[in-house]
């Protein structure tokens, strides 16, 4: 079974945007990434783009709640989704610096 | 995803929960709200009902509450003469609402609503217990 670092980060991307489309329906579709893998820029762009639009939705729907606007539920899974996506983007992005990191290090 | 699936459909139904807690409420405070002429009708107990609604987003059945009926079963009837909506016995006519029942549909509700969060709960450790595994 052949294994490469890019299929590994093409995993984590489309992971994160299944994710962060089922969250709330408030992310939109970010670009799609080219044929042959995506660049790492991208990547983090798109994931970061997705998790601050989860963060966004989850302000709107704790204003809502502070002036008595939304349910109490809503708030909560709407933080919550939130929440969960920072930590699959800062979880992902340490990995994968991680890896950069021991690449840099590797003796030539 | 389906992790957050289950998130938002144990939300839907924890709001119903709470919409039918408001219902209970309502009863339960107009246990005593008669009429105020002895032609007219005392407080009515109200009924919730539930239905599923298929959330075409997500493609997930989600419980919604329904319409709020009437519960048509008789009035009870309570002896005081002096009561403005008394009639020529001397009876009024109290709501039909019995507070024991109400306060059994409160500790169903109620049980419903933690069943919920424990949904939510469950799903949310499922979720970060795997995010956690690419922090090892």
């Amino acid at each position: 079974m052949a294994i490469n670092p890019s299929s590994a980060i093409q995993a984590y991307a489309s992971a994160l945007k299944s994710l962060s489309s089922g969250g709330g329906g408030a992310a939109a579709e970010a670009s799609t990434p080219a044929a042959g893998g995506t660049s790492f820029a991208d990547m983090v762009k798109d994931v970061v783009g997705d998790s601050i639009k989860s963060g966004k939705t989850a302000e709107k729907q704790a204003m809502a709640g502070a002036t008595n606007k939304a349910e109490l539920v809503d708030v909560v899974t709407a933080i919550t989704n939130a929440e969960l996506s920072l930590q699959t983007v800062v979880a992902v992005r340490d990995k994968v610096v991680a890896a950069y990191q021991d690449i840099m290090k590797m003796p030539i | 995803m389906n992790l957050l699936k289950s998130m938002m459909i144990a939300a839907a139904g924890m709001t119903a929960q709470s919409s039918r807690m408001r219902i209970i409420a309502e009863n339960l405070a107009n246990a005593n709200s008669t009429a105020q002429s002895k032609d007219a009708n005392p407080y009515r107990r109200r009924v919730p009902t539930f239905k599923n609604e298929l959330d075409r987003s997500m493609g997930v059945d989600l419980v919604k509450m329904d319409k709020v009926v009437t519960d048509k079963s008789a009035f009870s009837s309570r002896y005081e003469p002096g009561h403005p909506a008394a009639d020529a016995q001397g009876y009024v006519k109290m709501p039909n609402v019995n507070s024991l029942v109400e306060m059994m549909d409160m500790k169903d509700a109620q049980r419903s609503y933690e069943a919920g969060l424990n949904v939510i709960n469950a799903a949310r450790n499922m979720m970060a217990r795997t995010i956690d595994l690419l922090r090892s």
